[in-house]
Formats: structure tokens, C-alpha cells, sequence
């Protein structure tokens, strides 16, 4: 399913038509940009980075406190 | 979103700086562990376009884990404090093209772990802007220290016999990463990455000792020892759609890891966001998270079969589990304040967390609430 997604994105980003700036506003929504959950979204990614095995995709490297 | 419309953009035509002020608490909730953490995030952008942040965050942890320290089934409570900062500055390249750099720096202090580090961030943008190509590079060094909570800083037998003054490790980590976004169509976009990170030091947990024999007939303890490099590798995606029709918003996305250690795990997610009215805002959240076990975890340990200073865990992240997460979030904007007396807060908004974890390894399952103030300014 990793590997359909990734092939799927590949494609699309060669793919597509010219969105233009005035064409943007549904972009914009508030659902669409996950930049405002920057906060929230941090504490989350620590909790799972200290309670699971895997981390990476938002940012961090493992480590950073005592949560070995 | 790299592309959209940030928020506390500068007023260049004012002259005016911008930017926001975000209050949170968060809590972590599970069974012998409890998690307060306090945050304050200020971002502001300058007319120029420069924009700066500053976060601080204490975190008050509860534990009775021996993994932490705990001599008995006293509970205590450790603080530990967070910092960092950001900067960065979008330039117009002669091409038209848009290039974005920045950095930041990052401390963590608690009484037996100290963490510092520094990145730095690049984003070109296609004059289009319609994609926008980011490299990240973070470097972080990490001193692991011993303190159990007996008042006594002399660990006793079986821990080890080691005085705290004395045990003194550390970890490095550097991270690579790079990542494309793109819009599609005027209600979708995609975005990717692969990140890779390497670290190098004392990966264990300087408290945890691995039981022998099996849960029945225990027979003594080792050390925990874990191997002291391990290589991450990080490949994720997401899929944005904005359903105009219904006012909702639909993100799938997909992240597989493999690391050295023989980890490998699989983390798919669905948000939906739905607009409630023009205030308010619903996310509901699933995410599912299933990983194998590092190659040097067993579930039981013989005491034939090994010795003091061998390859041997009882990290329950070490093994092989899986979890589900379900959550929602309430995010609800102050406009239905204007032309009250809380005018002032039109612009500002609240949002409140709640997520359950269940989980399949012995940390067991685990709450995530949190609820956040943000006032732009």
C-alpha cells in the first residue's frame, strides 16, 4: 500500500494543469492546511516517537528526551 | 500547508509585524504513566517577510515505571523543560523562483537528560507556486545520566551498582530529509518525502533491566543493552481533497519505516474535516500503526542463553505490536464574538483534543487530550 501511494504520487506530481492563484481558495479551507495544528501536532508526534518503534515523517529523529 | 495561505502573514503595505500567540495544555494518560505538559508558542512575521518563532513547553511526568528510575511503587513526578526557536526568510530568486531558508535551535533539560540540537530548512517554490521542493538537516546531542528517586544517588543492587555521578552517556543523531509537495487541482494536493537518520551512542535505557526465565519463574536480571548505532529510513505521503459540496476536507496518508535494528512498520491515517457553520470546525482522526520487533528482542530470555553485556531488551517498543488511535478535534473561531464586548476575541480560537490509543504491548492503552487558545495579532 507504501509502495502504490508513493508510485501514485510520483505520477501525479508530473501530471497535472496549472492552478491558478484565484483558482486557490479552496485550498485555503481551514481543513486543508494542517500548518495550524503545528503545535498540537508536535506533542502528539513526541508521544508516539517515546511509545513506538518507528518515528520520522514530521521531523524528528528519535531521542531528545528520556523516553528511551 | 507549504503552499496555502499562511496565517499571520506581514502586512507589507502597513508596514505592520503580524503573527500569533498559542497557548496549550496537553496530557498523556496511561497506566503507569501520566503526562502535563504547559506549552507557549509565538510566531510573528516581519514585513520583510522574515518570520520567527519561539516555543517553551515544561513537561510534568508522573511515572512508577522502573524504566524511569522507580525503585518501588512510589509514584514521583519529573519535570522537564523544552525550548526552541525558528527563523526563516523567503527569497525572490532572479528566475522568479521562491527560496525560502531558515534554522532553529532546540534544547530539552531534565534532572537525568539533556538534549540540544540545531536544524536548518530549505523550500524552493516554483514561481507558480504550485510546487514547492523542502531539504531539512537536524543535528541533536543527547547526555543520558542516572538519578533514582530514593534520595540516594547510589543505584542499588541488582540496577547495576552504578553511582550516578559516574554513569555518563551520550547519543548524536543527524537527520536528512526532502520532500515535494504539488497542487493538482484547485481542491487537491499531494505531498511526499523520504527521511533518513542516523544515530550513534547509547541507545538503551539506562534504568531497565531485562528479567530471565519466564514470567512465572523469574531468575535474575541483565542490563538492557542495545546496539549503539541505528539507521532510520522514513518514507511518507499524503493526499489532500477539499469536497466543496459538503464543506469537507479528506487527508489520507501513508508512512513506511524500516531501520537497522530490523524495525519495520507501516502507519496509515485518515483525517476528515467538516466545517460546521463558519466558526467551527470538526476533525476526526484515525490512525493505525503496526511494526515488527528489532532483531535482538525476545519475549522471554534464558538464562542459559545469555549474559551480563549481550544484545538484550525489555523495551515493549522493541517488540512486535500494533495500535489503533481514534480521535477528534473541535476547533471553533471567535467571529460570533464581534460586536460584543469580547470583540476582541473575534479572531481568536479554541480547539479541544481527545484521542484513544489501544495498544497492543505491555505500555498498554493511552488517552492524548489537549485543548489550545490561539490569538493572532
Amino acid at each position: 500500500m507504501t509502495r502504490g501511494l508513493l508510485v501514485a504520487l510520483v505520477l501525479s506530481v508530473g501530471a497535472c494543469a496549472t492552478v491558478a492563484p484565484y483558482e486557490r481558495e479552496d485550498l485555503a479551507k481551514p481543513g486543508m492546511d494542517l500548518e495550524r495544528e503545528g503545535v498540537e501536532t508536535g506533542f502528539r508526534a513526541h508521544v508516539h516517537d517515546a511509545r513506538e518503534g518507528a518515528t520520522g515523517g514530521h521531523g524528528s529523529s528519535g531521542g531528545g528526551c528520556g523516553c528511551n | 500547508m507549504v503552499l496555502g495561505t499562511a496565517p499571520g502573514a506581514a502586512d507589507e503595505t502597513t508596514g505592520d509585524w503580524t503573527g500569533a500567540l498559542e497557548l496549550r495544555g496537553n496530557y498523556y494518560w496511561e497506566t503507569s504513566t501520566r503526562v502535563v505538559a504547559p506549552s507557549l508558542d509565538v510566531s510573528l512575521a516581519a514585513p520583510n517577510g522574515t518570520r520567527f518563532g519561539v516555543e517553551y513547553l515544561v513537561d510534568a511526568i508522573t511515572s512508577a515505571s522502573q524504566a524511569a528510575g522507580a525503585l518501588t511503587d512510589n509514584r514521583f513526578t519529573e519535570i522537564r523543560h523544552q525550548g526552541s526557536g525558528r527563523v526563516s526568510h523567503e527569497l525572490e530568486l532572479p528566475s522568479g523562483h521562491f527560496l525560502t531558508l531558515g534554522g532553529g535551535f532546540y534544547a530539552s533539560r531534565e534532572p537525568d537528560y539533556r538534549s540540544g540540537g540545531a536544524n536548518f530548512l530549505s523550500a524552493l517554490s516554483t514561481r507558480d507556486r504550485q510546487t514547492t521542493y523542502t531539504f531539512n538537516a537536524s543535528f541533536l546531542h543527547d547526555e543520558v545520566r542516572q538519578l533514582f528517586r530514593t534520595g540516594s544517588r547510589v543505584s542499588p543492587n541488582p540496577m547495576g551498582g552504578t553511582d550516578a555521578s559516574r554513569f555518563a552517556k551520550n547519543f548524536d543523531a543527524m537527520t536528512l530529509a526532502g520532500s515535494v509537495e504539488r497542487i493538482l487541482t484547485p481542491q487537491l494536493y499531494v505531498q511526499g518525502g523520504y527521511q533518513y537518520a542516523y544515530l550513534n551512542g547509547f541507545l538503551a535505557n539506562p534504568y531497565r533491566r531485562v528479567p530471565l526465565g519466564d514470567i512465572t519463574a523469574r531468575e535474575g536480571t541483565v542490563t538492557e543493552i542495545h546496539p549503539t548505532v541505528r539507521r532510520r529510513h522514513t518514507l511518507h505521503a499524503r493526499l489532500a481533497y477539499y469536497i466543496r459540496a459538503t464543506g469537507t476536507s479528506v487527508h489520507l496518508a501513508m508512512r513506511g519505516y524500516a531501520d537497522s535494528w530490523d524495525v519495520r512498520a507501516v502507519t496509515p491515517e485518515v483525517r476528515l474535516y467538516q466545517e460546521l457553520g463558519e466558526d467551527a470546525l470538526l476533525r476526526l482522526r484515525y490512525r493505525h500503526y503496526n511494526q515488527t520487533a528489532a532483531f535482538f528482542y525476545q519475549d522471554v530470555y534464558l538464562p542459559t542463553e545469555i549474559d551480563d553485556g549481550d544484545l538484550a531488551t525489555f523495551d515493549p517498543k522493541m517488540s512486535r505490536f500494533h495500535s489503533h488511535l481514534a480521535g477528534f478535534q473541535l476547533r471553533v473561531r471567535g467571529g460570533f464574538l464581534g460586536g460584543t464586548v469580547l470583540d476582541g476575541l473575534r479572531n481568536a480560537t479554541l480547539d479541544f483534543n481527545l484521542s484513544y490509543i489501544w495498544n497492543t504491548n505491555r505500555f498498554g492503552n493511552g488517552v492524548i487530550g489537549s485543548a489550545g487558545l490561539t490569538l493572532p495579532f
